[in-house]
């Protein structure tokens, strides 16, 4: 029987669930530590615009090559492209290392701000975690303040 | 067949029906690791301290070293990116954050 990999989320009452992991994307030569919203009501795992440049993702590029996406939320509708050959290196609990490989992520574009206060909070938005990862494991919470991905 | 998706070209594979990036692969050293660990440090604290730091540093931009023994601020992020830098520390460790006056949730 294979062992039990347990990933560790942070999961503090009155916030939103956040798991960390490398993002590495290959053929950009990109491998940087990222925060990721545990999100179930999203599809797909989709970087924010902001996120994407910081990680040297040139979204003008991507133009050139893109797989037209609509993407809407509460707040409203937006473009999206698609960023293909990602790889998400987790740690688990016992320090070993697991990594995901995604097809595609989408980088979703920032949508137009009201205000100074909005463009702030859209600068520090953190990546989010979907399903497409959220579904190869099992998502237990457990303790205080902390939840598990297990597999 | 092939459909291309940013830089990369994904291929079928005809015996599985199943598409996979070909491409060159960037290796993980024991160093990103330890990066990844220390940026999971800061940013645990970060999150478990957010209203406390609200009090201390409404509408900053902050950055969490240490596990929150260093917190450097600033009106701006470009402010922020070159406090960090001055402090020559990694910005790919640190945790950085927008603090809002008022707590601040959102809808995803």
């Amino acid at each position: 029987m294979t062992a039990l990999v347990r990933i560790q989320i942070l999961a503090v009452k009155g916030n939103h669930c956040f798991v960390t992991a490398l993002f590495v994307c290959d053929h950009l030569s990109i491998k940087m530590p990222q925060r990721f919203i545990v999100d179930t009501g999203s599809v797909h795992t989709t970087l924010p615009e902001t996120k994407a440049r910081e990680l040297g993702v040139n979204l003008d590029t991507l133009e050139t090559y893109k797989v037209k996406l609509k993407m809407g939320g509460i707040g409203g509708g937006t473009n999206a492209r698609m960023l293909g050959g990602v790889r998400l290196v987790f740690t688990a609990t016992d320090n070993s290392s697991v990594e995901e490989q995604l097809q595609f992520v989408h980088v979703l574009r920032d949508p137009p701000t009201r205000n100074e206060d909005e463009r702030k909070i859209l600068a520090t938005l953190p990546c989010i975690l979907g399903l497409d990862i959220i579904r190869r494991f099992t998502l237990r919470f457990e303790e205080k303040n902390f939840a598990y991905f297990e597999r | 067949m092939g459909l291309i998706c940013g830089h990369t070209v994904l291929q079928t594979d005809d015996k599985i029906g199943e598409m996979k990036p070909k491409m060159a692969t960037v290796t993980i050293e024991k160093s990103d690791l330890d990066k990844l660990a220390e940026f999971t440090k800061n940013t645990h604290w970060l999150l478990e301290h957010v209203d406390n730091l609200r009090a201390e540093y409404p509408d900053r931009y902050i950055a969490v070293f240490d596990s929150g023994k260093q917190v450097l601020d600033a009106q701006t992020m470009e402010e922020l990116t070159r406090k960090i830098l001055e402090h020559a520390r990694d910005p790919e460790t640190c945790a950085i954050e927008f603090v809002t006056r008022e707590p601040y949730l959102l809808i995803i």
